[in-house]
């Protein structure tokens, strides 16, 4: 169970890293180098994409979309895509076989690897915090299931560095 | 532990976290540490709007504290 559900959740956050759709063009492009964060969260381990909140050099809500596959991801915005490879991420997992309770800590870091529209011509790279919630499904016999959904997941990926836009 | 729905989003502190005081049946208070980052809409004038829904709300509230199973 533990297994396949850190599987779940690793690959969402990937998603979560990676993906984003465009709900609103960046505010602000005061400055072309600067610190950039972005916020992702999801509540579900299975859907391949979440919600993705830049912000610093530019700030804009968007949606991510993770390519599990190849660590990489795309944010999507309503002006523009911003992709990235990222590395496995490392730290600490915990799982409860009596409670089916999971806890991932784990970091890692990050490299820009092109933009579209609005964010053409970016680069950058940094680091990122994964921090999963979850607590894992039984199966008909009362045990924590290793093949079901979690049947609660909470998400949240913190990424910061710098960037450049052109 | 209900966060700022769309329409308390003009009350919600600018800071990106928080702590909220949150009054329980038992009239306990626990203080229950509250982390928001979100981008507010704009107006037809450009301004970010305080009375529009948020284009985008992350809300972690993370509460703990003693309780007891009859």
């Amino acid at each position: 169970m533990r297994k396949i559900i850190t599987s779940a959740a690793i690959a969402a956050a990937a998603v979560a890293l990676l993906g984003g759709t465009g709900i609103a063009a960046a505010s602000s492009h005061s400055a072309t180098t600067g610190t950039e964060n972005f916020q992702m969260m999801t509540t579900s381990a299975t859907a391949s994409t979440d919600s993705v909140i830049a912000s610093g050099v530019f700030t804009a809500p968007g949606v991510d979309h993770e390519n599990n596959n190849a660590n990489t991801a795309k944010f999507v915005f309503s002006n523009g895509t911003v992709s990235l490879k990222h590395s496995n991420g490392t730290g600490k997992q915990s799982f409860n076989p009596k409670t089916c309770l999971l806890t991932i800590n784990e970091h890692g870091t990050y490299t820009l690897t092109g933009g579209t529209g609005s964010y053409a011509g970016i680069t950058g790279n940094g680091k990122y915090q994964l921090n999963i919630l979850a607590i894992g499904a039984r199966n008909s016999a009362g045990k924590c299931s290793q093949t079901k959904a979690p049947v609660a997941f909470h998400q949240v990926i913190n990424a910061s560095g710098p960037v450049t836009l052109p | 532990m209900g966060g700022p729905s769309a329409g308390s989003w003009a009350g919600v502190p600018r800071a990106a976290a928080q702590d909220r005081v949150v009054n329980f049946r038992s009239f306990e208070y626990v203080r229950l540490p509250m982390y928001i980052l979100g981008i507010a809409a704009r107006n037809s004038a450009g301004k970010c709007s305080q009375s529009k829904p948020p284009l985008a709300l992350h809300l972690v509230i993370n509460g703990s504290g003693p309780v007891t199973m009859p």
